[in-house]
């Protein structure tokens, strides 16, 4: 006689297809006479799908990357070498260029934010505000707090009461979060001066404690 | 050919052999190494040192374990000593151990971007095992994200079959109450209309 929590065992078993034809047999005569371990049995498998879709594909030009000859793969050699390449580089092009402009925008933004948003003090920023500025793409990017009082205006906060999470450089882009103390997330991009949101708002729902 | 043969190949040297072998496993690899550092390029970058790692060290490679097994080992090896070397960098004087079995999921909640590409369950699932002992974590890691069968997870913790099947069946049960309780399951959860069972295993 199997019993509920010889079936536990099974229903995780069958999951992973570790059963063998007597134990699939055991399984599916409880499952005749028990709708708790059947509910049990349902509930195991949504949980199994969602775990797996926690999966992250890898990049696609991973493989290519690691399909470099491997005897050519002189790691430590090669970021030795380009590490003194770019700091002859550096030191020779200081005197005479500008800082790039993207990365003086991004320090002069960030001062901004720092200055002008409040510090992220406590642990309850529920809405998450993150806004694009492809500025490798844009000539004439808007400034932080002018993209965060368009994106306060869309969704009927007060811009007063953002806090600044950060600024992240990405390839060819800067990330800018702000949150605010409600319950969803929104994801706007910010080129050309006008505010987009990524999708109707909220896009993306996270409950915090 | 069969992962024997691959391995065999690439020990002569065969590169193409060496290419199916990360094909194979690098999705795992790079699952395993970016849920340990909750980065995508040094997720990336671990994946690589580890794959070459395993070209490298193929001639001392005895086939005592699985080749999964193996490259698992070298993986978390690598993402360990990553993340000793960062927390060494931030605190010099920290000289606090690491281990794989109580590393936790990236907290995804404050990194917008990483939202984007989430949906609500799949956040409450992360919050869930997170909430669970490390050995419950951990083997559920091994089973559900890097596909390890039983018998690999069995070598890598260096346990009895029978106590990795009632492990990962006591640690899905324990995450089932945690969504149960959270409330966050409720369309999908056929225990809603029932009396959930709420006992683990004995």
């Amino acid at each position: 006689m199997t019993t509920c929590s010889d079936c536990e065992l099974l229903i995780s078993a069958e999951l992973d297809d570790e059963l063998t034809a007597e134990e699939r047999n055991m399984l599916l005569s409880h499952l005749e006479y028990c709708p708790t371990c059947r509910a049990l049995r349902q509930d195991l498998r949504a949980i199994f799908v969602q775990t797996h879709s926690l999966q992250v594909q890898p990049p696609p030009d991973l493989t290519a990357h690691l399909m470099l000859p491997p005897r050519h793969k002189k790691p430590w050699r090669t970021l030795c070498a380009l590490a003194a390449m770019l700091c002859l580089c550096i030191i020779g092009l200081a005197h005479f260029l500008p800082p790039p402009k993207q990365a003086d925008y991004a320090l002069r933004s960030t001062e901004f934010a720092t200055e002008n948003f409040a510090p992220q003090t406590a642990r309850n920023p529920i809405r998450a505000y993150s806004m694009v500025f492809d500025l490798y793409k844009n000539s004439d990017p808007l400034l932080p707090t002018e993209a965060a009082e368009k994106v306060a205006a869309f969704c009927g906060v007060n811009v007063d009461d953002l806090t600044f999470l950060g600024l992240t450089p990405k390839r060819d882009a800067y990330l800018f979060s702000l949150c605010h103390e409600t319950d969803h997330s929104s994801y706007f991009t910010v080129s050309n001066g006008v505010v987009t949101p990524l999708s109707t708002a909220p896009k993306v729902a996270v409950a915090m404690k | 050919m069969s992962d024997d043969d691959l391995i065999s190949a690439a020990k002569n040297g065969d590169q193409d052999a060496f290419a199916h072998l990360v094909t194979q496993y690098e999705k795992r690899i790079y699952n395993l190494t970016f849920r340990m550092t909750g980065n995508r390029e040094d997720a990336e970058e671990l994946t690589q040192t580890a794959f070459l790692n395993a070209w490298r060290g193929l001639p001392r490679f005895q086939g005592d374990s699985s080749f999964a097994t193996w490259l698992y080992r070298l993986a978390t090896n690598c993402s360990i000593d990553f993340l000793r070397r960062q927390k060494r960098r931030k605190n010099p004087d920290c000289l606090v151990s690491l281990d794989e079995s109580e590393t936790q999921f990236p907290d995804l909640r404050y990194a917008p971007e990483e939202m984007a590409l989430q949906d609500e369950l799949r956040t409450h699932i992360f919050a869930g095992l997170n909430t669970l002992t490390p050995e419950h974590r951990r083997i559920l890691q091994l089973r559900e994200l890097d596909d390890l069968s039983y018998q690999e997870i069995a070598d890598l913790l260096s346990l009895e079959i029978g106590t990795v099947k009632s492990r990962l069946a006591r640690a899905r049960l324990s995450l089932r109450r945690f969504l149960l309780a959270e409330g966050n399951f409720s369309e999908l959860f056929a225990s809603n209309e029932i009396e959930p069972k709420g006992g683990d295993l004995p």
